[in-house]
């Protein structure tokens, strides 16, 4: 990744540490001294190398989705769509509770700031809320059309549901939930997958219809 | 502790409660503080200690406010089901209405603090604990009532929904706009088990 530029020190290493102080501490409860102290390196190497604070949290949120939210990734690519729903809320309980990370999630935990000043961290986790809330959406209205989800099933809506149950995983464990609970909680969330009513008796009683 | 005191503490704890969910814990100073409460230092933590003994107080004084607001919700008259509704409907609404997108206080102060400070992890451990349970308890309701699936486990669900007013919290704080917020109340409800 680091291109062979000649560097004093491993960037994937120090991104992961990195990564362990915001998820601990979070955006704003994270200084500079203690990102330095983390990642063992002065501040102009970390201001070379990163730019300031902002764009460090940038690329330890990109470092974080191809490490400990590796699970989103390989979820978009099962070939069912229900199994991705599944594989990324089920995914989220897991990775939300392992013991030996902060538990949570670095995007809830670790980045919503709530001082002004952090307004454009807020814009970057909007963005990628947003598209990943998009991806879902767009991978549920293939899945309608490929005849997987009943012609009445709202994917936007569907999408909507799913990520906001998503998120709240990730809340519920830095909250103190069990991996157990978690999994309960995406087991009864996935119940509400829609599914074709039977031939003989079609009806517009679908769950979808009952949201109105 | 019997000290009289020449101000209100309520008032002190609202004020210090608007700086404290502003600006995060860390961010917020000794300055901002007795600027917000107009007492100074010495009144300020000779009365409440230091910044984060008052900053627990906030929390209490906060979590309390909301427990009786979800309990008044959901004990309110008329059908279980229609009470849940409006609590997430409320939900919604206060939070796509804040201008400021600030969401909730405990869920801001746990995700600034839980990596430090066991004390506010417990608090908002306890808080969700209690707001569970009502919903559980108004799940039961439902069920009674006919309106939910008898063969649910109430406590499950009471879980599931509470996951979903938490990730409403994050949706609005990550700027999704008051009708969807709405929707995704409704379609919660909507999804849950039916007889």
């Amino acid at each position: 990744m680091a291109g062979g530029r000649p560097r004093a020190f491993d960037v994937d290493e120090v991104l992961d540490r990195a990564l362990e102080v915001f998820w601990r501490q979070g955006y704003e409860g994270t200084g500079i001294s203690d990102l330095t102290r983390a990642m063992g390196i002065n501040p102009p190497s970390l201001y070379g190398a990163f730019g300031n604070k902002e764009e460090l949290f940038k690329r330890v949120l990109d470092h974080y989705a191809d490490g400990p939210a590796r699970y989103i990734r390989e979820a978009f690519a099962e070939s069912d769509a229900r199994r991705v729903v599944e594989r990324l809320l089920h995914g989220a309980a897991d990775a939300t509770t392992r013991p030996e990370c902060p538990p949570g999630c670095l995007t809830v935990q670790g980045g919503l700031a709530s001082s002004p000043g952090a307004e454009a961290v807020r814009d970057e986790l909007t963005a990628r809320r947003a598209a990943g809330e998009a991806a879902l959406r767009l991978r549920l209205e293939k899945a309608r059309a490929d005849g997987e989800l009943p012609d009445g099933a709202d994917p936007a809506d569907l999408a909507r549901y799913f990520i906001t149950v998503y998120q709240g995983v990730a809340v519920q464990a830095a909250g103190g939930a069990s991996r157990e609970e978690l999994h309960r909680v995406v087991d009864l969330a996935l119940g509400a997958w829609p599914v074709a009513p039977p031939e003989s008796a079609p009806s517009a009683e679908s769950a979808e219809s009952a949201a109105g | 502790m019997a000290r009289p005191r020449s101000f209100d503490e309520r008032q002190v704890l609202r004020a210090a409660r608007e700086v404290f969910w502003d600006r995060g814990y860390a961010a917020t100073s000794l300055e901002d503080l007795t600027s917000a409460t107009g007492l100074g230092k010495g009144s300020l933590y000779g009365a409440f200690g230091d910044k984060r003994r008052l900053f627990l107080h906030v929390l209490d004084d906060y979590r309390a406010e909301q427990l009786a607001s979800v309990r008044e919700t959901l004990s309110g008259p008329g059908p279980a089901i229609g009470r849940l509704n409006r609590l997430l409907e409320g939900a919604a609404e206060g939070y796509g209405s804040d201008v400021r997108r600030r969401g909730c206080f405990l869920v801001n102060s746990t995700s600034e603090l839980h990596g430090q400070e066991p004390d506010v992890v417990e608090r908002s451990r306890a808080t969700y604990r209690e707001v569970e349970d009502l919903l559980a308890g108004c799940v039961k309701e439902a069920q009674r009532e006919g309106d939910l699936d008898p063969g649910a486990d109430p406590q499950e669900l009471g879980r599931l929904l509470l996951a979903v007013l938490q990730g409403m919290e994050f949706l609005a704080k990550t700027r999704m706009d008051a009708p969807a917020l709405l929707q995704i109340g409704r379609a919660a409800l909507a999804r849950l088990p039916r007889p």
